[in-house]
């Protein structure tokens, strides 16, 4: 990931004057749903870039050695061979984007990975997952011990607060100092959209955290009431382009929670390609956050290439 | 997997790497699936069937964007409008009285028909001829024109307000300048119908293959009887020949350009043809500093793409706040490169090729060029066709309002970007500029956008929005100034068409001459004045003049003790008006996405041409004037004296100078006379203050009053009146407000 975001000083000018139309972004929302769709190999190509890009992730509390295991075997082989075959992209290595679990099933999820001689990254969720109430030393320390365990991605919260009270500086500040607990690894912050009161608010914490040196930017910890919704991420990615405009480095973007069906991963890929461009399709500035995504894609790819829906049994569980 | 062959799709590594979106294949285009049965050889739709005169000539039906030939059509000569003429008036009849809760069952499953397993090939159809993208025709536009049905629909099955007594014209005829969006077709053929009349459509081939199948539509489990709905596909010369008919009672055109007008429209403004439909026109939109600048540049870059279906072939104005002008120009250039140009009926896209008919807007931009403008644009993509109509989205900003890109409207997707310095400026700017249909005005602080909205001069405003059309939201204001009450009216005959018996004495005329032009001119520059001030006065005020001048005619001496007279009655009726402003007016409409404010604004400087062999009847200037308009009235000296007490005692109230200027004058033209002034409305009060249709239309709003509507001295107005008189007198200003719904 060439020119990582080493972030920048505090600019408040940057989101003094921010305003986001509520009403406007759902239209524009609602209008690139209802007319875009894929059909034959072009949606075949899609759904596999979206494959690329999925962190796939399990956050439970039953999350236990073996049903890790299994999610880190699938995250390496998410579509069956032969259909892989079948479309030519065998060799393409089609690995998921990483593998996202708590911090305590970190190590569980390296090990496998490493003895299944596969590359793909652990991502950690930390820093007080999923609502962010426990003090900055916790969270500095859980994210430290994650990237002790070889988490090479974390997946840190915000503290809300901060933000419904106005506390820029404060929410610059920790999230500065993850950034630097994280040290080599890749940061993405998750702003737990829907408990942030207003799509003005998600405009200025994304500008925050970008500010601070996040990696990625990441909608929802998939816990809230509200998950990835599309205006959410239109507004999102609308900082995203706007930080690059006035700093020149690229941001990545991650909505989670909530994203279950092909379809809507391709509706996010398009938006990305609409309000991005299609530089950020890319596993570098681009996933999904997902934990049954992965099979209904592997279904649309089974029809796709034998033209019937698969069985239960054709297509490997996570 | 074969099917996947069949396609021809590049391989799927080759589209993992370019992540190209494809086309959408497979489904055959339902419209060329219906010029297909039909051979390709389609006829005119009349009398409830199809129409093949034998021996014609035939024309061609193009494909907008290729030129290709979709079909031909026989050219409709003055036979077949004899013959459509006849179907339409054979069925007005029975149509009209089938009363309108019936025709209103009709026209919704004419709605039905639409929007059923046909929408399709009529989407489809729309986007061959008339070049908008498949995603318009079947979405919004199909949205907005079940919309322009069904609402004239559920006036006429509920008994519009305030239309007691009205009957159909008869047989009206539409005339289509060239292909214009279904919408803007059915606003005005939903109220015609719905009123009553039957109609006689005569488009241009390129326009007619979808509206001749709308013809068959409506035959489809007889939504509505044989002969109501005829389409005529022929040369816009076939007007002679409508001209000729006498069983023709009015004829609206639609899209016809408006310098193209004085030679196709005949008789007189207010007794000939009604001139109707969207006459074109901008959009222009204003972002302030406190705007959603990204919204804002979405919004304003789909509107190029795809102008609003009532305002066709407008193009787009934007006044940005000088602090956000340059940020609004970075994303309004990033959003132009990513729209996708080709071919309309392919659903991905987002804009099409230029207007049928419509040259490309090369000039104007090489003039701006010329001009020092900077000209941004969007490279055409590959286009596989040696011959379109393809232009490229262009964004030119730095020119000043001088400049022809912002004189003219041009067509295609342009869009012209003017820093202002502040809210003030940008009304006046948006003000000046020419034929401008709607604005939107985009901005955060509630505060700021309404005060910004509510002095722009347009008809339609949105804040924060852009492009959002419904029949309840005064959908058409922009466009002629007609909201969905006026929009019946236009297509009824009043109770009061017939003048009154009279049993008095008719005041000889005195023969004098007309005013000079400069006496008008300088009535006119007058009224132009004080206009803004009285009309933005509060009703509460204007009331308290209208009662001030009644108490000094009652005082004054000469007036007869019992109140009775003339000048009584004066007494009663400015009284009356009085009280209808303390009571106000306005409504607020449930609208898709929000809701619309719908208040009445005054015209302006309205000019009266006074003809009739009788004294001037005051009352019937007082409602022009409660309402906030300054008048120049025209009338023969006859019966001076009561109009001058009556402005003198209003001036002594506290009407503003300038505000009622009464001039003498009685020959045969003094209408033309104040046309030429170009004052905002004009009344022509009988066949001898006639107005010529050259000088007709730079006046937007010409009405020839009925004189039946005045009523005789000392009698009161026929019930509607008022009401008739209250939308004569002012324009209807709708301002969306979206925002509440979830």
């Amino acid at each position: 990931m060439a020119g990582r975001n080493p972030g920048t000083e505090l600019e408040l000018g940057w989101i003094s004057k921010v305003y986001v139309n509520r009403p406007a972004v759902v239209r524009h929302a609602e209008q690139i749903k209802k007319w875009k769709t894929l059909k034959g190999n072009w949606q075949a190509a899609w759904l596999l870039k979206a494959v690329t890009c999925i962190d796939l992730t399990t956050l439970s509390g039953d999350d236990t050695p073996s049903n890790v295991q299994r999610l880190c075997f699938k995250a390496k082989h998410p579509i069956r061979e032969d259909l892989l075959k079948a479309l030519d992209m065998h060799d393409k290595g089609i690995t998921v984007g990483a593998v996202c679990v708590y911090p305590a099933r970190v190590s569980d999820a390296v090990s496998t990975l490493k003895a299944a001689g596969c590359n793909i990254p652990v991502a950690s969720v930390a820093a007080g997952f999923p609502s962010g109430q426990t003090p900055l030393e916790t969270k500095l320390a859980e994210i430290r011990l994650a990237v002790e365990y070889g988490a090479r991605e974390i997946d840190i919260v915000i503290s809300r607060s901060l933000v419904l009270t106005g506390q820029w500086e404060g929410l610059y500040e920790e999230i500065r100092l993850c950034r630097a607990a994280c040290g080599e690894a890749h940061m993405k912050t998750i702003l737990a959209t829907g408990e942030l009161g207003s799509l003005a608010n998600v405009y200025k914490a994304s500008m925050i955290a970008m500010m601070a040196g996040s990696d990625f930017i990441k909608t929802s910890t998939g816990k809230e009431v509200e998950n990835a919704t599309f205006p959410v991420g239109i507004v999102m990615m609308r900082a995203i382009k706007e930080f690059y405009w006035q700093t020149g480095y690229k941001v990545g973007f991650k909505p989670a929670g909530g994203i279950r069906t092909a379809k809507e991963a391709i509706t996010w890929l398009m938006l990305v390609k609409e309000e991005l461009g299609v530089e950020w399709l890319t596993p570098e500035l681009f996933r999904l956050g997902a934990s049954s995504l992965l099979g209904d894609i592997e279904q649309q790819i089974f029809y796709h290439v034998t033209g019937s829906y698969a069985l239960q049994h054709e297509l490997a569980m996570a | 997997m074969a099917a996947l062959a069949a396609l021809g799709a590049p391989p799927v590594p080759e589209i993992f790497a370019t992540m190209e979106e494809g086309p959408v294949p497979g489904e055959i285009n339902a419209g060329e699936a219906w010029l297909e049965s039909h051979g390709r050889s389609l006829g005119h739709f009349v009398g409830g069937t199809w129409l093949k005169p034998p021996g014609r000539v035939s024309l061609a039906c193009p494909e907008s964007s290729t030129g290709r030939t979709l079909a031909t059509v026989p050219a409709g000569d003055s036979s077949d409008v004899a013959v459509a003429v006849a179907a339409a008036a054979a069925a007005a009849e029975a149509w009209a009285g089938l009363g309108g809760p019936q025709r209103g069952q009709h026209l919704t499953r004419l709605a039905a028909a639409l929007a059923g397993e046909r929408r399709g090939a009529v989407g489809a159809l729309l986007a061959l001829a008339g070049g908008r993208p498949l995603h318009r025709t079947l979405g919004a536009d199909l949205d907005l024109a079940l919309r322009l049905l069904r609402a004239p629909a559920a006036a006429a099955e509920l008994g519009p307000p305030g239309l007691e007594g009205w009957t159909p014209l008869g047989v009206v005829a539409l005339v289509l300048g060239g292909p214009c969006s279904l919408p803007a077709l059915l606003w005005k053929l939903g109220p015609l119908l719905a009123m009553g009349n039957t109609a006689l459509v005569l488009c241009p081939a390129a326009a007619a293959p979808p509206l001749l199948l709308l013809g068959e539509l409506s035959r489809e489990g007889a939504a509505l009887p044989p002969g109501v709905l005829n389409v005529l596909a022929g040369p816009l010369e076939l007007c002679q020949a409508l001209r000729a008919h006498p069983e023709i009672a009015s004829v609206t055109f639609l899209g016809v350009p408006q310098e193209e007008l004085p030679a196709l429209v005949w008789g007189s403004p207010c007794r000939g043809p009604r001139l109707g439909g969207p006459r074109g026109g901008r959009v222009v939109v204003v972002v302030l500093d406190s705007a959603d600048l990204d919204s804002a540049a979405a919004a304003v870059v789909a509107s190029a793409a795809a102008p609003p279906a009532l305002f066709p072939a407008g193009g787009c104005v934007v006044l940005a706040q000088d602090a956000v002008a340059a940020a609004l120009e970075q994303r309004l250039r990033a959003r132009l490169g990513g729209l996708q140009l080709g071919d309309p009926t392919d659903p991905k896209t987002e804009v099409g090729p230029l207007p049928p008919g419509t040259c490309p807007p090369e000039g104007v931009v090489q003039e701006a060029l010329q001009e020092g403008a900077q000209v941004f644009q969007v490279p055409l993509p590959p286009l596989p066709e040696q011959e379109h109509r393809f232009y490229p989205l262009t964004l030119i900003s730095g020119v000043a309002p001088t400049s022809r890109c912002l004189r003219e409207p041009a067509p295609g997707p342009l869009l012209v970007l003017l820093p202002v310095r502040s809210p003030t400026e940008a009304v006046a700017l948006a003000s000046a500029l020419p034929q401008t249909a709607a604005a939107a005005v985009w901005a955060q602080d509630i505060t700021m956008a309404l005060d910004t909205a509510d002095r722009l001069p347009q008809g339609l405003v949105w804040l924060n929005a852009l492009d959002l059309l419904d029949p309840n939201g005064g959908c058409a204001g922009g466009a002629a100034d007609t909201d969905p009450d006026e929009a019946l009216r236009e297509f009824g005959c009043p109770p009061w068409e017939q003048a009154p018996k009279v049993d008095e004495l008719l005041s000889p005329l005195v023969a004098v001459d007309d005013p000079g032009d400069p006496e008008l001119a300088h009535a006119v520059a007058a009224a132009r004045g004080a206009a803004p001030g009285w009309g933005r006065l509060p009703g509460a005020s204007r009331a308290r003049v209208l009662r001030g001048a009644a108490a000094a005619l009652a005082a004054a001496p000469g007036t007869p003790a019992d109140g009775g007279g003339a000048d009584g009655s004066l007494q009663g009726a400015l009284l009356r008006w009085a009280a209808r402003l303390e009571r106000g007016g306005g409504a607020v409409q449930d609208v898709p996405g929000g809701r619309a404010l719908l208040a009445r604004r005054p015209l302006g400087v309205l000019g009266v041409a006074w003809g009739w062999p009788r004294p001037l009847a005051l009352q019937l200037l007082l409602p022009a004037l409660a309402l906030g308009n300054a008048l120049v009235v025209v009338a023969p000296p006859g019966g001076a004296g009561s109009a001058e007490r009556l402005r003198k005692a209003l001036v002594a109230a506290g009407l503003p100078g300038g505000v009622l200027t009464v001039l003498p004058g009685n020959s045969r033209g003094s209408g033309s006379g104040l046309a030429r002034h170009h004052p905002d409305g004009l009344w022509l009060c009988g066949g001898d203050a006639d107005c010529d249709w050259a000088s007709a239309v730079s006046v937007p709003r010409v009405w020839g009053v009925p004189a039946g509507l005045v009523g005789a001295p000392r009698q009161d107005p026929p019930p509607g009146a008022e009401r008739e008189l209250e939308l004569r007198c002012t324009r209807p200003h709708c301002l969306w407000l979206p925002g509440g719904a979830p």
